[in-house]
């Protein structure tokens, strides 16, 4: 069965400045901190390959992703190998108000089983949601106040 | 009550005036205490506190949000750990309370001893000049009762009394971040509306009467003290602010409130992301 999370930020700052940094892999894991491992493998065209695991407790879950910058304002990554997921970031204008913008974050993730997988389902999507909404308003504050 | 269709009367007030009074804290009782409430503090809410080493030795201004309406179990274990480190008489810390808890009949005679003096402007300002610290909750009881689903917000209601009161004082804000307060009863929905309806702003300066589901209480209508869930509580010191270097000798509120609140949101976003599953942390 698969599961999905989606968060949203409201940033102080036009489209075109969120997304430079927003779509910038390196850039962009820098402020997921409770995300236990971001590690750059590989290059090739416009992909790259990198290492994300997400911290849970003790232990670590996550996969090698391959990441792609589809649009200025859209990065999206499927897994290669690891725990099965997938993930879309986009950056929109902000309705009416051409100096904000939001920040969407959707990251689906498939678990095999019944009963348990979707019990692990709904507490994975929590962690998922609050590690996420971390890395975004820790974006969100160096974007606005550049700290 | 307009609104409800009842006739305008003038509302008596039902809270006694306690004055802040310093000489209430009493350190021999908090002596007493702190073992009994490390007992409960660190069983029963597995408790975890972090970067008291970042508080510099000088008076400061802690600003936190807090949780779990009445019994607020993340300011009490954040108060054991700065007494702990601190010592008793180390370095005083005084908390600014409602007038309904300082106010309330027994509890409030222990609070005041446990140092929570009634929240005023000048009192705060004196006893932070007397070399003291203190302890603030700026968005107080709609803080305290926001509705679970704002968890991990840090709710101020637009309140910049404690901005006025560090840059007055000349100290630094140290802000105090909590997770786990709030999974110890659950709040459903947010009761501003209801409150003001019923005239509780004016009554007893409430300003928020959400339905809650604690125990022993069951569903109820505001958040009497209750026997809280045995959730995990987690605070986070973070890095003092300076307001007079940040934004100088004459700050514009709105910029100040606006920093300090997005500094403690991304404190309290990390914070939460230790939890693996309400309430067992």
């Amino acid at each position: 069965m698969s599961a999905s999370a989606r968060v949203t930020r409201t940033i102080n700052r036009p489209v075109a400045e969120v997304a430079e940094v927003a779509t910038d892999p390196e850039q962009l894991f820098a402020h997921f901190v409770g995300f236990a491992r971001f590690v750059h493998v590989d290059d090739s065209d416009d992909d790259s390959l990198w290492d994300v695991f997400l911290g849970v407790g003790s232990y670590e879950v996550g996969s090698r992703v391959m990441l792609r910058r589809t649009a200025p304002n859209k990065l999206e990554w499927t897994s290669v190998r690891g725990a099965r997921n997938s993930m879309r970031l986009v950056v929109e204008p902000y309705i009416d108000d051409p100096t904000k913008s939001r920040v969407v974050v959707a990251l689906r993730f498939e678990l095999q089983g019944g009963l348990l997988a979707r019990l692990a389902s709904g507490i994975a999507r929590g962690i998922v949601e609050r590690h996420v909404l971390a890395g975004l308003e820790s974006l969100r504050h160096q974007l606005e106040y550049g700290d | 009550m307009a609104k409800l269709g009842l006739p305008k009367v003038k509302l008596p007030r039902l809270l006694a005036d306690v004055p802040a009074d310093v000489t209430e804290r009493d350190p021999d009782f908090i002596r007493e205490m702190m073992p009994r409430l490390w007992l409960a503090a660190g069983l029963y809410f597995r408790a975890e506190v972090n970067g008291l080493e970042l508080v510099p030795d000088e008076p400061v201004l802690f600003v936190g949000n807090h949780s779990g309406g009445a019994s607020a179990p993340d300011s009490f274990v954040f108060q054991l750990a700065y007494l702990t480190k601190f010592t008793v008489d180390g370095r005083p810390l005084f908390s600014l309370g409602h007038q309904l808890v300082t106010g309330a009949p027994v509890i409030g005679k222990y609070t005041r001893k446990f140092g929570v003096v009634t929240a005023g402007f000048e009192a705060a300002v004196q006893i932070l000049r007397d070399g003291n610290s203190v302890l603030v909750y700026p968005g107080g009881d709609v803080d305290a009762l926001r509705p679970w689903f704002d968890r991990n917000k840090i709710t101020f209601d637009g309140r910049q009394g404690f901005l006025r009161l560090a840059h007055e004082a000349g100290v630094k804000i140290v802000p105090v971040v909590a997770t786990g307060g709030h999974d110890t009863f659950l709040v459903l929905n947010d009761g501003r509306k209801t409150a003001k309806q019923l005239g509780f702003d004016k009554l007893l300066r409430v300003k928020t009467l959400p339905i809650t589901l604690s125990f022993p209480w069951g569903f109820l209508p505001g958040g009497l003290p209750y026997i809280p869930f045995p959730a995990k509580i987690r605070v986070q010191v973070l890095d003092p602010i300076d307001l007079r270097d940040r934004f100088g000798d004459d700050p514009d509120w709105d910029e100040a409130y606006d920093y300090v609140s997005s500094v403690m949101q991304v404190g309290l976003a990390k914070l939460a992301t230790r939890t693996i599953l309400p309430v067992l942390g």
